[in-house]
């Protein structure tokens, strides 16, 4: 056994030892600066998102790479339903990654955890706009719509066209509060504890009472 | 939940109702198929309200998407930013103070400062401006898929190699600022720096080293393994940190065990083939049973384990193999336990 010793007798070995290949260190592994994109991420597949947050936050530069390349597409395209200005999407979605470092709290849902982040940024970088003016036309206009595919009915043929007309009608009397709640609820896949928090709602209660509201009062519909 | 006197309202405003209808998975695709075989009644409701919930659309705002282009470059700037107020960070006594010193004597300290400057220009010249703040310190992380090892030579002449499935960072001017952060496993000689300690962070816990060479192993935060050959080394966690209670010492050729669970140290004993053979290529298995064996191969050899035979999982194997490839250890090992095997390229087998 003692001749297995030799690699650290003197911190250098003696002889060509099997391991060495730091000559091809380049061409084989993947070798990358942090800034750079290509590092394998599939090392983080199957991961749960407690798991790949818990690495993230001591510290894994992977998992920090990996999270931004997840969820960039997400949040971009979410972001744009509160502002099509493409350079405020882009300045919030840094401000939220830079200070994700620095302050982060314990997720078990990354997606919702960064959407709810992203939202407040892009509400505070609107607000702090130079062009008063535009600062009440900017401020908190989520823009979710509803719209009625008629198409589907065909499909599922349980409805009736009048009824999905119905609906429709219906769907134009709602608030923009209602609609940003069922946006949320239906489209972005949140329970109502999630809906509540990324609306700042004070409880569940709340979330629950807005899309009930809007329900019945589509439910018309529903007795027809 | 009693879904069986739902009315078409109530599941619209069910959670796991219209997260099936919309978002379906395997999960809920089998427990809705096997409600509407248990309640055909319910059926129509069904029905209606999934259709209401398909035919309710939120079109996308008319805003192209991120080119890969804008992404890599805003991953750039997310990082620079990162490294400039991480450093910035290390005095933030001294920008708080300056915020509060008022207008005329911040004027009396810049012209300080440029004569003081302008001194020093003349007496180093250029060369070596103190850069401490302005340049951010750049990060490089290095990385390996199972199946492969890699050595790394890093400029402060500490060696350190990585095994499969590991990852390290550590920042690219290494001299100054001796730490990694390491998940994964790998094998540290490190060179001694008097007052430049070695650090190296795994999950919970800092590693502190002086001119040693040692082990760590941490795939997950279920255990952290450090072992140490030669020199000295201690260990704290985050609480420990806090708590200003003295670090756990390591001496050569002891290993130490960190549950982060349970927040405890176990003395392990030390095998140097077992703890340090990967180094040399070396396989080793001491009273392993078959799934302790593929497990370990799967992540040496990179390759996926694919069992079509019941082996007895009591039976258990010892033995060594030196820079060996797969076939070769295989043989054995499938001697022993009485299999026969096939290498299709990433997939092995078992028959």
């Amino acid at each position: 056994m003692d001749s297995d010793f030799y690699f650290f007798s003197g911190g250098v070995p003696q002889e060509e030892a099997p391991f060495d290949n730091s000559d091809k260190d380049e061409n084989v592994l993947n070798v990358t600066k942090i800034s750079g994109f290509k590092t394998s991420l599939n090392y983080f597949e199957g991961k749960s998102d407690l798991e790949i947050w818990r690495m993230f936050i001591s510290g894994h530069e992977g998992a920090f790479q990996y999270i931004y390349s997840t969820y960039i597409d997400d949040l971009f395209r979410y972001g744009s339903h509160i502002t099509t200005d493409r350079e405020i999407l882009k300045d919030a979605i840094h401000d939220l990654f830079v200070e994700l470092r620095n302050n982060h709290s314990k997720t078990d849902s990354i997606r919702f955890y960064l959407l709810k982040a992203l939202r407040w940024k892009i509400l505070r970088l609107l607000k702090n706009q130079k062009n008063r003016l535009d600062r009440n036309k900017l401020f908190a206009q989520f823009n979710a719509v509803i719209e009625i595919s008629y198409e589907e009915k065909m499909i599922f043929n349980q409805i009736t066209e009048q009824q999905l007309k119905k609906l429709a009608q219906g769907i134009k009397g709602l608030t923009r509060r209602q609609t940003e709640a069922l946006y949320h609820f239906y489209y972005e896949d949140m329970n109502y504890k999630e809906v509540a928090r990324i609306m700042k709602l004070t409880s569940i209660k709340s979330a629950r009472n807005i899309i009930y509201k809007s329900i019945k009062q589509l439910k018309n519909f529903f007795k027809s | 939940m009693d879904y069986t006197n739902y009315s078409i309202e109530d599941f619209v405003k069910d959670e796991n109702f219209k997260h099936w209808v919309l978002h379906p998975d395997s999960e809920s695709n089998f427990f809705w198929g096997s409600f509407l075989q248990n309640y055909p009644d319910q059926k129509n409701n069904i029905g209606i309200a999934r259709s209401v919930l398909l035919s309710v659309i939120f079109p996308e705002p008319d805003v192209s998407p991120l080119s890969e282009e804008e992404k890599d470059f805003l991953f750039e700037k997310i990082n620079t930013t990162k490294r400039i107020e991480g450093n910035l960070k290390k005095h933030p006594d001294a920008t708080q103070k300056w915020l509060n010193i008022n207008q005329t004597i911040r004027a009396a300290v810049i012209l300080l400062l440029c004569t003081v400057m302008a001194v020093v220009w003349n007496e180093l010249s250029w060369e070596e401006p103190d850069s401490e703040i302005q340049f951010p310190v750049d990060m490089i992380t290095k990385s390996t898929p199972f199946g492969q090892k890699l050595s790394i030579h890093l400029n402060d002449g500490s060696e350190v190699k990585l095994n499969g499935g590991s990852y390290i960072t550590y920042p690219e001017n290494f001299i100054d600022q001796r730490e990694i952060i390491l998940t994964g496993e790998a094998f540290f000689d490190v060179a001694e720096l008097p007052g430049k300690p070695f650090t190296i962070k795994t999950g919970d816990i800092t590693t502190t080293v002086v001119g040693t060479a040692f082990n760590i192993k941490y795939i997950d935060d279920s255990m952290v393994d450090i072992a140490v050959l030669r020199g000295k080394v201690t260990i704290d966690t985050n609480e420990q940190r806090s708590k200003k209670q003295d670090p756990v010492v390591i001496n050569p050729t002891e290993m130490m065990s960190y549950n982060p669970v349970k927040g405890s140290f176990t003395k392990k004993s030390l095998e140097y083939n077992q703890v340090f053979g990967w180094t040399h290529d070396i396989i080793y298995f001491k009273n392993n049973n078959i799934d302790e064996i593929f497990s370990t191969l799967e992540k040496w050899y990179g390759v996926h384990f694919n069992v079509k035979i019941d082996l007895s999982k009591k039976k258990d194997f010892s033995g060594i193999y030196e820079n060996k490839n797969l076939d070769a250890v295989l043989t054995g090992i499938g001697f022993a336990f009485g299999f026969d095997f096939d290498i299709n390229g990433k997939e092995v087998i078992i028959k």
